[in-house]
């Protein structure tokens, strides 16, 4: 399925884009998805149109989804 | 005693004398330091009604147990006073050499008091103090006190100054350490410029009194390094806060046009892959691995440190998204020394008040040109600026015309960079925070979109504002340290206790902290009820204009959704039953006896109306 990744934060650098879309194995959950970038381990918060979404949480086709940092404010 | 000195500096500015005291360890244990040392003294020594811009007013540096010790973002300071923006108990937390210097030079809390007779800086070398003429530095930017102080005391005195913002009285000047850092949004830097106190400089040469001080210096090296290969693991730092700006636009709570809209599509010129694009150097706090400060060039050339709330304040909330114009704006509050968040929405309710016909003047979101100038009169107190340096409250009770509404403050302290209209957990936070609002007492956002849902108002946000509140209160601000490593990194909160422990030979555990931030969190809502005796729940609501239908995002994300009066109330409701406190907001005597306030309730208790015990809650549909 095509899942249009936006990345928040250093992942950006980390990762190396900003946005783009990505090729994923369909019903792929959230944190297959944050294993599949690699982020394991680092706080972070993925949402999709404005909610937050859980670690078993399922993705579907055409999403789009952030995934951030975590943050306590500037 | 160990981890405390025990000693307290006690500074005269009228006569010119100091004296030194002893704390007890009972005072420590009960109180931690920084805020809670703080707090507790300002409630003894201030008589209610205190001015805070008089020479009765005091001014306190403060550190705590584990302050200077080379640990993981140790590098914090505390400076406390009473406030002139929102006439009670105010602080803030600065990065700064003066954290060690002063644990080295035997103290955890300087007390100034009274009023010098001539601009001065007070130097402080181990037990001798010197109080100085600032006639050099006076009138001058805090990048030239500081380089001037540096010159003369070298780059690892502890400095703290004021610029032209504290000189003048702006009741939002901060004081300032370091070229880049920033502590004391409530008007700390206006309490130091009433004393006629330019800077402080502070140099010691002692060793700090640890129970370990063995385990502790392992224990400090090895989780530096740990915490920075967490950073470099995250890639955290390559654009530090700035990152907060894109999230913020992408979830519509970024402040635009004085919070009127929630998005902007050319935030992203200002977002933290174009700040840290634009890096020419970085700079941090002492014993820090995950250095913040981002410093880019600014349409004059100058090195301008910027961070998130610099940007989304001096940026999309005055529509100028122009990055070098932007950081010219955060440059002049830095240098001038005010608070970039108070003067970014200051100037944001300007130009709203004018849009809205509450008041006439020449100022439109989005003219930099205009804003840079309106900036300098409001550090000099010049023109229009006079009225701009005393803030948005202060400003909308005189245009009138319904305009308190949209002066988006708490308390009197304009709120961070973080747009409430559809956020109810953090416009409680930003509600409730007893110093008015600030980001630092309990940043709930992400949580309400990880666990919760955005648009709900249910217990477990109260509940979660309360659990902030404390660890804030107690472990950040009193320890006191910086939260990165905590929330940013997932650096374990358990370390802090142990921290504690190895400096203070103590057996603590976190619900020792929240304990204590509870009494503490307790006694700055009691300052704040002493000092606005008819307060009521209405202190502890967001800006009005979250409610108002009328601002409503016509489009987007959260089109047409607001915050709702009634469901807020009841959000407000289980905040106060968390708490222990009536509902008018103050805390109850049975809960400040349960927290070791008995003395102190019966001081409020001849001032104000104190309830004996929590009324029960008994909201419908809870």
């Amino acid at each position: 399925m095509k899942v249009r990744v936006r990345l928040i934060g250093g992942f950006i650098q980390k990762l190396g884009f900003s946005e783009k879309e990505l090729d994923l194995p369909p019903d792929l959950t959230v944190d297959a998805l944050v294993a599949h970038l690699g982020l394991e381990g680092i706080p972070n918060i993925v949402s999709r149109n404005g909610a937050g979404l859980h670690g078993p949480d399922q993705l579907e086709d055409g999403d789009r989804v952030l995934v951030s940092a975590m943050f306590s404010g500037g | 005693m160990k981890g405390w000195t025990g000693n307290i500096l006690r500074i005269n500015l009228t006569k010119s004398s100091y004296k030194k005291e002893r704390f007890t360890e009972e005072f420590a244990r009960k109180w931690i330091g920084g805020r809670g040392f703080a707090a507790k003294i300002l409630w003894d020594e201030l008589a209610p009604g205190t001015d805070a811009l008089g020479p009765d007013n005091k001014l306190l540096v403060v550190q705590g147990p584990v302050s200077g010790v080379p640990m993981p973002n140790s590098g914090k300071t505390i400076v406390a006073a009473k406030s002139p923006l929102t006439g009670t108990y105010g602080d803030g937390n600065i990065g700064s050499h003066i954290t060690i210097q002063m644990r080295k030079a035997g103290y955890d809390v300087l007390i100034f008091e009274g009023k010098a007779p001539a601009p001065t800086y007070v130097f402080i070398e181990d037990d001798k103090v010197s109080f100085l003429p600032a006639t050099e530095i006076w009138g001058k930017g805090t990048y030239e006190a500081q380089g001037w102080l540096e010159q003369k005391y070298g780059k690892t005195a502890g400095i703290l100054s004021i610029g032209q913002g504290g000189e003048n009285l702006v009741l939002y000047a901060v004081i300032r350490s370091m070229e880049g850092r920033a502590g004391g949004r409530p008007g700390i830097g206006a309490v130091m410029g009433s004393k006629n106190l330019k800077a402080i400089v502070v140099k010691g040469t002692k060793e700090v009194p640890m129970a370990d001080p063995k385990a502790m210096k392992a224990r400090g090296l090895a989780d530096l390094k740990t915490v920075g290969a967490l950073d470099k693991k995250a890639k955290w730092s390559v654009q530090g806060t700035n990152a907060v700006l894109a999230w913020c636009n992408e979830m519509w709570a970024l402040p635009v046009r004085n919070s009127r809209h929630s998005h902007h599509p050319e935030a992203w010129k200002l977002d933290g892959e174009r700040t840290s694009a634009a890096r020419v150097a970085t700079y941090g706090c002492p014993h820090c691995t995950m250095r913040c400060g981002i410093a880019i060039l600014d349409q004059e050339g100058h090195e301008s440190e910027i961070d998130y709330e610099n940007v989304g304040m001096l940026g999309p909330n005055l529509e100028i998204f122009d990055i070098k114009q932007m950081a010219s704006l955060n440059y002049m509050c830095d240098d001038y020394g005010v608070d970039t968040i108070c003067a970014g929405s200051a100037l944001s309710f300007y130009a709203d008040a004018i849009d809205h016909g509450a008041a006439r003047g020449n100022f439109e979101f989005g003219d930099a040109a205009r804003a840079k100038e309106l900036l300098r009169l409001t550090a000099h107190r010049e023109g229009i600026g006079d009225l701009l340096a005393d803030g948005s409250l202060k400003m909308a009770r005189k245009f009138g015309h319904h305009s308190e509404a949209y002066a988006i403050q708490c308390k009197g302290l304009d709120l961070s960079a973080y747009n409430c209209k559809y956020v109810p957990g953090q416009a409680l936070a930003f509600g409730t925070s007893a110093i008015g609002a600030h980001h630092k007492e309990a940043w709930i956002i992400t949580y309400e979109l990880k666990f919760s849902e955005r648009g709900a108002y249910g217990r477990d946000k109260a509940q979660k504002v309360v659990d902030l509140q404390r660890i804030r209160s107690s472990i950040f601000e009193s320890l006191p340290l910086c939260r990165f490593p905590w929330i940013e990194l997932g650096w374990d909160l358990k370390n802090y206790p142990e921290y504690f422990n190895l400096a203070t030979g103590s057996k603590w555990t976190l619900d020792d902290f929240t304990n204590t931030g509870d009494r503490i969190y307790a006694l700055l809502k009691a300052f704040w009820s002493r000092e606005h005796p008819d307060t009521d729940r209405t202190a502890d609501y967001p800006p009005r204009i979250y409610f108002d239908p009328a601002i409503a995002d016509k489009e987007g994300l959260i089109a047409g959704k607001h915050l709702e009066l009634d469901k807020y109330e009841a959000l407000l409701d289980h905040y106060y039953d968390i708490r222990g406190w009536d509902k008018r907001g103050v805390p109850t005597r049975k809960t400040m006896e349960r927290l070791g306030l008995g003395q102190e309730a019966a001081q409020l208790a001849k001032l104000t109306k104190v309830s004996d015990d929590a009324v029960p809650m008994g909201i419908a549909g809870v």
